[in-house]
């Protein structure tokens, strides 16, 4: 990609001088997003491959689609077409679910995107308590593992995220204080080594 | 307030979504309060714990190269979307063109209406009626007879001597009538083997 204006440039800005022409502007919102963006993609989807391509699917619709930005967030527009893109890919899976599969509790479009997260042994670079916490996160029923995501690894704030589940922002509170109190217990003999960490890096 | 609440709002301070006097209201409530404390401090950890546990990365070089050549061969950033009013208002003229054509195509019977179709029904049963008198077998018929009386005429018979159930009592008889012997009364009828 080529050179990189300054990061204070606003989103909507940049978007502008795309319409206008300037392709380094977009390239410099794929740099400032791709990382937040391609982390919740990673962890909603199946496998690097299907990311990278829904990825670009993301950006191929922010091109075509640059004009309808109207939103203050947008991390939060790109995480909107992400999920869009995951579930009518999933909808395209559907057929291939059986029906025996649906619980009670969840239907076949949100297991066929909640079943398809990355098996934890694959994960890079976790240890012991990163494969517990990450099977945790695997085994959260999915509107609570998204929120969860959006909020971790996007960084979204609630109210984005809320905007994004199209739900109230009370309701996206309740889902991470459920995921929350499911992954507490998994760290309770770890919060002494977590917080000094946690000590340690702010000291640094 | 509820603990629940207040975790809520824990939440919110987390995420910067507080304002400054709401948060320094929580901050004071985290300090006299050994649950909302426990709460924030295991909220930290687990993001700290999840962040890394937490699937991490970049997109490859070629998909941001794929994106990059997206970007420079985009011409038009505002395509042409189905949705929109002059798209819908063309279709409908097209609609309406088609429409028409095919109206105008369509044979005035099928068009007309339920009272035209009565008429058209009553003409073709006069007509029918009409056609009976001179249906294709009474033609023949008639074309026959007069033959029949022009070759009798032409024998020197009167016409007036044979009645009509004699020329047409069956196909068969018609030769056997004596034809020949009225026409040469001196030969000898033909007997058939």
């Amino acid at each position: 990609m080529g050179n990189w204006g300054s990061m204070d440039t606003k989103d909507g800005e940049l978007l502008a001088r795309y319409r206008d022409g300037q392709v380094e502007a977009l390239e410099q919102l794929v740099l400032r997003y791709r990382r937040p963006l391609f982390g919740f993609i990673l962890n909603t989807v199946e496998g690097r491959d299907d990311a990278d391509e829904i990825f670009q699917e993301v950006w191929y619709k922010v091109i075509r689609k640059s004009h309808l930005y109207k939103q203050k967030n947008f991390l939060g527009w790109l995480v909107r077409i992400a999920r869009n893109t995951i579930i009518d890919r999933a909808r395209k899976k559907k057929a291939d679910v059986s029906l025996d599969a649906e619980s009670e509790s969840s239907g076949p479009l949100v297991q066929v995107i909640a079943g398809t997260g990355p098996d934890p042994g694959e994960r890079l670079d976790s240890g012991e308590l990163g494969k517990r916490i990450s099977m945790a996160v695997d085994g959260l029923p999915h509107d609570q593992k998204e929120v969860f995501v959006m909020r971790v690894q996007a960084g979204l704030p609630f109210k984005e995220i809320a905007h994004v589940q199209g739900v109230s922002i009370n309701t996206a509170l309740a889902r991470m204080q459920y995921a929350i109190a499911k992954l507490r217990p998994i760290l309770k003999n770890d919060y002494a080594d977590l917080c000094a960490q946690r000590t340690g890096r702010a000291t640094a | 307030m509820k603990c629940e609440k207040r975790e809520r709002q824990i939440l919110l301070a987390q995420s910067g979504e507080l304002s400054a006097a709401a948060a320094r209201e929580i901050e004071e409530h985290i300090s006299q309060c050994p649950h909302c404390s426990d709460y924030r401090n295991s909220l930290e950890a687990v993001f700290a714990a999840s962040g890394e546990a937490l699937l991490s990365g970049v997109p490859s070089d070629r998909a941001l190269h794929r994106i990059k050549i997206a970007a420079l061969n985009h011409e038009d950033p505002q395509p042409i979307t189905l949705f929109r009013p002059a798209v819908l208002a063309l279709a409908a003229a097209a609609a309406l063109v088609i429409a028409v054509g095919f109206w105008t195509m369509l044979p005035t019977g099928a068009t007309s209406t339920t009272g035209d179709d009565l008429d058209t029904i009553i003409m073709m049963v006069q007509y029918e009626d009409a056609e009976e008198v001179a249906t294709p077998a009474a033609d023949r018929r008639k074309s026959v007879r007069e033959l029949a009386d022009e070759l009798l005429s032409m024998e020197g018979f009167a016409v007036d001597e044979f009645s009509e159930n004699e020329w047409f009592t069956s196909d068969e008889e018609l030769p056997a009538t004596g034809l020949r012997s009225r026409s040469n009364p001196d030969s000898q009828p033909r007997t058939c083997v």
